[in-house]
Formats: C-alpha cells, structure tokens, sequence
C-alpha cells in the first residue's frame, strides 16, 4: 500500500477529476458504458479531496443518506472492503446508485466543494468502491444473521423490491422476490440503456442476492402465474414494488399514428435484442437511418435519444418545452446526449403529430416560461404564431410515467389515491403499510416515478414496517 | 459567521476552511470569502427586526419591560411522549421574585474595583514624548496590583502613530518587582518594557509589536531555566513583537501566536497550540500536547531528557534535528536568536548553550508543520501571516 495521503488542501491541490470517457465512435455505435472506471490511486486522490464537513451535506442531500465522507475516507485510506461494508449498510445497490443517479442534482450538487471548487467525483468512487469489492470476492457480511421462521413475498425485483428484500434478509426474514421478467433489475435492466448501466452489474447482483440468501421466482407476473390470494397465505406478509408503467399522454392529434411510440417499450425492446431475451424479431424497434423526434426533457427521454444515436438514426432531435435550465434530469446525461450527436430544441411544445397513416413530421409550438408555480417551476406558455413543423420518420413519446394499479388490488384490499397510487404513508404506526395491513408498498407506485435511490429508500423503509409488524 | 459565508464544515482547525472564513491560507481567503460588512449589518438589523415585531405583539415597547416576562411564554404541546412529560414550570416560575422589586439591574455601571493608578501615572508621564514621537527611558515599580500595564501607553501610540508608527523611536520603560496580570497586552511597536522580577498569566496578549523582556532580579540564587518567571496562557494571540523571558513559562504559551517571536527557558502543557505564526524557541523542558493544531510559524525546542517526541502533538506537526549539513542556516538562526535573548536578559542559561553550542545543537528540535516546506520557513517568519 502506498503511503497514505494526508493533504488537508488536497481540494486546491488537485482538481475534480471525472473518470475518462470512451471514445465517441465507440459510444455512437456500442451499447457500453461510457465512463472508464477509476484506478485505485485516482479514486483515492479524488476520495482525499473531500473536506469531512462536520455538518454533511452530501450526506443529507442523498435519498439513502450514505455515509459519504466515511466512506470517501476509507477510499483515501485504500481500506476498501471496509468501504464497501460501509456503503451497503445504507444503501442495497451502491454500485447502481454510482452509475444512474443524478448525482449533480444530489450529492455533487450539494457538495461543499461545488460552489468553485468542483464538488467531489461521489458518484464514480461510489461505483468504484462496490465493483472492485465485489470483483475481489468481498460479499456482504451475513454472519450475525439469526434466521426467524419468517417469509415475506416480494413483487417487482427493482429497486424498491430488491432494498425491501435486502433489509428483510440481513434481519433473518426469508424474502421470495417474484418478477414478471426473465432477469432481476425491473427498469435497471429493461429500462435503462446499458450505456448507462451494463447488464453484467445486474447479473452479479443477482448472484450476490442469492448468496445473501434471497430467492427469486421470474417469469412470474402475480395475477397471471399466481394470485395475491396464494401470496396472502402462504407468507406472512407482502411487499409490492412494481413501479410505474402507465406512460402518460400528450393529448393532442396523432399520437395514435404508424411510427408513434412509448418511450419504455421502446427502450425495453433494444435492451430484449441485445440480452437475447426478445420473443420475435417484430418486438424490435429500429430507428435505423431515421429522422427522429423525441419529445420529453427527463433521464427517460435522454435514454431514448442516445439509444437511437446507436442504432444509427440519421438525425435525433429532442423538443422540449421548458428551457435547458428547468429540464427535470441530470444535466450531466444532456452534456453525454449532446456529444453523442442529438441536437436540442428548447421551449417547444408539441401541438400535434402529422400524416396520413404514417408519421411525418411534429407540429410545435414556441413556449416562454410564465410565472414560477407554488413548487417553484415555472410553467411554459405558447407564443401564438410561432407554430413550425419537424419532419420526422419516427416519434418517441418520453413525457412520463403514471401508476399502473392492478386489477386485483380490489379484492386484496388495496386502497390507492385518485392518480392510481397506492396509499401507504411513510409515517404510520407501520411505515409504508397499505389499506391491507398484511400489504406493504414502496417506490414509484406510491409516490410516482421517481429516481431509483427513492425506490431503494422506500423499499428499505418498508421492510422496516414490515420487520415491525412481524414484531421482529 | 454563517452571515459572512461559513458553512458548519467544523475545519476550522485544519486551516482549510473552504469558505475562507477560519483560515490564513491565502487564496481561499481572497477567491472564497464572500463576506461583507454590510452581510452582518443586515443580520443583525433583521435580529433587531425580528424583535421590535414580536415585541409589537405583545405591546411592549422596550426590552426591560420584557425581562422575567415568563407569563408570556406558551408551552408547545411536544411532538413525542417523552417532550410531553416534560413539566417546564418550575424554570418559567417568576414566584421567587418579588412582584414591587425591579426586574433588572438599576445601576448604570459595574464600577471596576481597580483604577489603574499606575497605569494613568504612566500615561501622564510619557505623553509628551509620544505625542512629539521623541521616545525616552522611564523607570517605575510594580505590584501584581498593577494589572494590563502597557496597555494604556500602547493605546495612546497607536491612536496616534498607527501600531508600528513609533518603533523607531521607542518608548522604554524600566520596572522593578512583580507585574499584575496581562503585562504587555496589546503592546503597541514603539514600547519596550523591560521587568526585573516576575509576571502574573497573560503576558503579551495579542501583542503586535514591541518588545517585553523578563528576567530575575540581580543576585537570584536559583537556575533560570528551574524557575518559574511568566504565567499562563502567555501571547495569547499574539501578531508581532518580541518576548523574551529569562525562566519558565506556564501552560498555553504562544497560543493562537501569528507572528510574535519569543524566547523561554521553558513552557508548561499545550505549547504553540493552534499557532499559526512567529517563532517560539524554548531552551527547556515543555510540557505535553505541544503543537496542537499548529498550521503555521515554528519552533525550536531544547531537548536535554530526550522526551519531547512523546510529548509534542503529532497530528500536524512534525520535527526534526537542525545539526545536519542542509540545516545550517537554521543553526546560524538559532544562535541569533539565542544571542539577542541573552544580550536583553543577561541569561547566563542561554550564554553558557552559546559557549557550548556544539554539545547542545544536537538536543534541539525544529518543530514545523508537515503542510511547510522546510526551505521556506526562515522567509515566512520574516513576513506576518496578514
């Protein structure tokens, strides 16, 4: 081990480094992700950077809360198995967390550093930290488990299941994930590109999972393959994570036409060709020497833009009708689009999708931002007269995503709110409990879509309710 | 401070603040404070605001009439359990005091029991030679009465001449017998105080210029160096002069130092702790957790009982020997230093570490902080830190 760094100026000395990027010809054309990963001294330079405030705000500012100077310093220190020990007591998938998380709108952004400075690389030694553990045999730490004789069912192995199923283990519950997909992840693996997010990350989770002593039944979709009823009585309890599918509409003419599609089947179809998972070869969606639009301005909307960059589109253009600084995702994924060759079109609201059978351009509007709304956003309104139309071969549909509540959430009992929510306050004798006390929910489809470290947050916090409720 | 831009990182002992507020370093302080007088005027006119709008609540119009006011106090119902237990009238209970007596104090002022009779003496006697910057020798005798001496003399200095403006022509004045407390506070460049005796704690606080110089009287039987001469808590934030003191200091010596330089023959625990200036030499024993959070200045200590380095402080200081070939010039300095202490106070201690200087230069310890690079240290003490 090298000696170890001691530089209180380290944050001067040494200026924010972010891992290299592949070259652009790669990430226009290959589905792999873009960033190097970081070497030990770098990771440990960098780590060394971070200032310890005694008042976190990084810490704070994380959904999940991770103990990020502690473990930043144990990176300087070169101490990374402990690290890794560390970051999972908070946090069930760090290494996901350190790729797709919008860490400039989270702990970068809340670093002290980034006010001139350049905040801490958070993200890339987080990522570091797990992926090198990992890859040297370090597995979580179930040695003080006490096993019950509990089991609780899990529905949906994304991020809210997987942070539920993970806490309920390490506390001697048997939690049986069952997910409607071939392979864990939910929208990890289906739904982000793995330009983000390559799919071996994923697959040694799963392994690590299984380790830990968590069982997973795929393939199987509750209400097709076997009914909550079954669930209710064989387990002592029910975790629903299932996120949000519906996908919202833009509610003008056209969205119904040939070449019109949702952002999430799009994506789920590239990632089905290229994991081998696709059932026939019609599922596939090409935007290969296409114009495309995309219309949306969120992480989703980026996945679809540089997604078709890589299937060869011939021009991908992204309207969006706020300006560039009130676009909902992380600026940084806006900075990777434009690289990669998307052009953008700010304060442009669409109005209509033209063509007889078959799409051939977007008609949009010109927008100017209002008056900021009660949450501080500030709402787009059209300019009259400044209508103009895109030619376009294709149009990708990435507005959002709205709960899909289930048929059978009657019967279980299964109250949810008038957006299609299900009801399962965080504060309550048992946190995340639905209307069916032996039901708990968490993620997107109590709160609405929203990042993956929420998800994991509330899944992890629901299996709390639930280890209370059990009285465990 | 959180007006002026601090941010709660709680490094203000490290010397890296990255706002700039607690630290020396200078470009934090010039690319990273944001602050602006004006940023602490208008928290506290908001403070006051504040307050005139809660007192306009209540109808009152000054802050005495709110003084033991408990009854206008409403108790929150707690959020938890336990808050609710809480059974707060016994502290919000004004029974104890008489309702016809006044709730606050009458008197306009505490009058202090000391009037500084010397000091005002001193004042008279040696205004007209700082008011016609002529500097002169004046001679007097102290009580450990007699406390802040120096002080008023410094002031009238520097409201005329500025902090430095008369160190060209001092004023020296000659005491005899034992100082009071904080000897040589504030001391302005342009007075020279030389003691014959001893001094009480606090001995050049916040010093900036100037020289203090201790000894015993004439004919002492005791060893120097054995002997207790100065107090504690010595220089205490001390920017500029010199002391020079012939016998031990206490505890806390040269704290928050930042530019004095000042030579003992001994210092008691926590010696240069949070120094971040100047140049503290010790021909003596020091006591433990010396160097504590010093980020700047340095030292050189005496080490004869080989137990100095379990006693320094080692997160952020480092020492080494000066009797190698690429430390020459340190040696040189250090005997300067020696010589100059011993020319002020006639130290027959520090003359015969000058006649023996080849036995004892092996005993001395550099004490630096590791951020400093030892080829820049006699050129930083040359400059103040501001």
């Amino acid at each position: 081990m090298a000696e170890r760094l001691s530089n209180d100026f380290q944050f001067l000395d040494v200026p924010r480094n972010d891992p290299s990027k592949k070259d652009i010809g790669v990430r226009r054309s290959q589905y792999v992700e873009i960033y190097s990963p970081f070497q030990p001294e770098q990771a440990a330079s960098q780590a060394h950077r971070c200032l310890e405030c005694g008042n976190p705000y990084c810490e704070w500012k994380c959904p999940v809360h991770n103990y990020i100077p502690n473990w930043l310093k144990l990176v300087s220190e070169g101490n990374i198995l402990e690290a890794a020990e560390l970051s999972h007591q908070t946090n069930t998938l760090p290494e996901v967390c350190g790729r797709v998380c919008p860490q400039d709108r989270l702990c970068e952004g809340a670093c002290t550093l980034n006010d001139g400075f350049g905040a801490v690389t958070i993200g890339s030694v987080e990522k570091y930290i797990s992926d090198t553990a990992l890859a040297m045999g370090w597995r979580p730490d179930m040695s003080d488990v006490v096993w019950t004789d509990k089991k609780v069912a899990v529905i949906g192995a994304g991020p809210a299941g997987l942070g539920c199923a993970d806490v309920l283990v390490r506390n001697g519950v048997k939690p049986v994930v069952f997910d409607r997909n071939p392979e864990i992840g939910g929208l990890l693996t289906f739904g982000i590109p793995e330009f983000k997010l390559e799919k071996p990350v994923m697959q040694l989770r799963r392994e690590v999972f299984e380790g830990m002593g968590i069982e997973f039944r795929l393939n199987t979709e509750i209400g097709r393959d076997i009914t909550i009823d079954d669930l209710l009585s064989e387990y002592d309890a029910v975790f629903m994570g299932m996120g949000t599918y519906t996908y919202m509409k833009g509610g003008f003419p056209g969205e119904d036409l040939d070449g019109v599609y949702e952002a999430l089947p799009y994506l789920v179809s590239n990632v089905n060709r290229n994991m081998g998972f696709e059932q026939s070869a019609d599922d596939f969606i090409n935007m290969s020497a296409k114009k495309v639009v995309v219309l949306g301005g969120g992480d989703t909307a980026m996945d679809c833009n540089r997604t078709a960059i890589r299937q060869g589109a011939d021009k991908v253009i992204c309207a969006y009708r706020r300006d560039e600084a009130n676009m909902p995702g992380s600026r940084r994924e806006v900075a990777n689009a434009r690289e990669e060759g998307v052009e953008f079109l700010f304060n442009r609201q669409p109005i209509a999708i033209i063509g007889d059978n078959k799409v051939e351009g977007v008609k949009v509007v010109e927008t100017r931002l209002g008056e900021p709304d009660a949450r501080g956003r500030r709402s787009p309104e059209p300019i009259p007269g400044s209508e103009q139309i895109l030619d376009a071969d294709a149009v990708i549909i990435a507005f959002g995503f709205r709960p899909s509540p289930q048929p059978w959430f009657e019967t279980a009992g299964v109250s949810t709110d008038d957006g299609g929510r299900v009801l399962a306050p965080e504060q309550a004798q048992f946190q995340f409990q639905t209307s069916n006390p032996k039901i708990f929910a968490g993620g997107d489809m109590v709160r609405g879509s929203d990042l993956v470290v929420t998800a994991i947050w509330e899944g992890r916090k629901a299996a709390e309710g639930i280890l209370d409720y059990l009285d465990i | 401070m959180i007006a002026l831009g601090c941010k709660y990182l709680r490094i203000c002992h490290l010397n890296n603040c990255a706002t700039g507020v607690a630290t020396q370093q200078d470009k934090l302080r010039q690319d990273y404070f944001i602050g602006a007088p004006e940023m602490v005027m208008n928290f506290f006119k908001f403070v006051a605001q504040e307050t005139r709008e809660w007192m306009a609540r209540l109808g009152v119009s000054k802050l005495e009439e709110l003084v033991g006011r408990t009854d206008l106090l409403e108790v929150l119902e707690g959020v938890t359990e336990k808050q609710r237990n809480l059974d707060l009238t016994p502290i919000l209970s004004s029974a104890h005091v008489p309702a016809d007596k006044p709730h606050t104090c009458q008197v306009p002022k505490n009058v202090p029991f000391d009037k500084g009779e010397l000091a005002e003496r001193m004042v008279k006697e040696t205004l007209a030679a700082i008011d016609a910057m002529a500097g002169g020798e004046f001679e007097y005798r102290i009580t450990n009465c007699d406390r802040s001496i120096g002080a008023r003399i410094s002031g009238e200095i520097a409201k005329r001449h500025g902090n430095q403006g008369m160190a060209e022509q001092p004023i020296t004045i000659r005491f005899n017998g034992t100082a009071g407390q904080s000897f040589g506070v504030w001391n302005a460049g342009g007075l020279n105080m030389y003691l014959e005796g001893d001094a009480n704690d606090y001995v050049g606080k916040g010093m900036t210029g100037g020289k203090l110089v201790i000894r015993p009287p004439k004919g002492s039987p005791f060893k120097s160096q054995d002997t207790s001469i100065i107090g504690n808590t010595c220089l205490y934030g001390a920017t500029g002069g010199k002391l020079f003191a012939s016998g031990s200091a206490g505890e806390r010596f040269g704290v928050r130092n930042s530019g004095a330089h000042a030579v003992v023959e001994g210092v008691g625990d926590h010696g240069c702790e949070y120094m971040t200036g100047g140049l503290i030499t010790v021909l003596g024993r020091t006591g433990y957790n010396f160097g504590a959070g010093m980020t700047g200045g340095f030292a050189y200590v005496l080490d004869e009982d080989k137990t100095f380095v379990d006693k320094y402080n080692h997160e952020l200081v480092e020492i080494q020997r000066i009797n190698s070939e690429e430390m020459e010039a340190y040696r040189h300095h250090l005997v300067s230093v020696i010589e100059e202490f011993v020319a002020e106070t006639g130290s027959s201690w520090g003359q015969s570490i000058i006649d023996n200087f080849d036995d004892y230069v092996g005993q001395f310890w550099l004490v630096k902080p590791k951020a400093a690079s030892v080829q820049k240290l006699l050129n930083s003490i040359r400059h103040r830190p501001e």
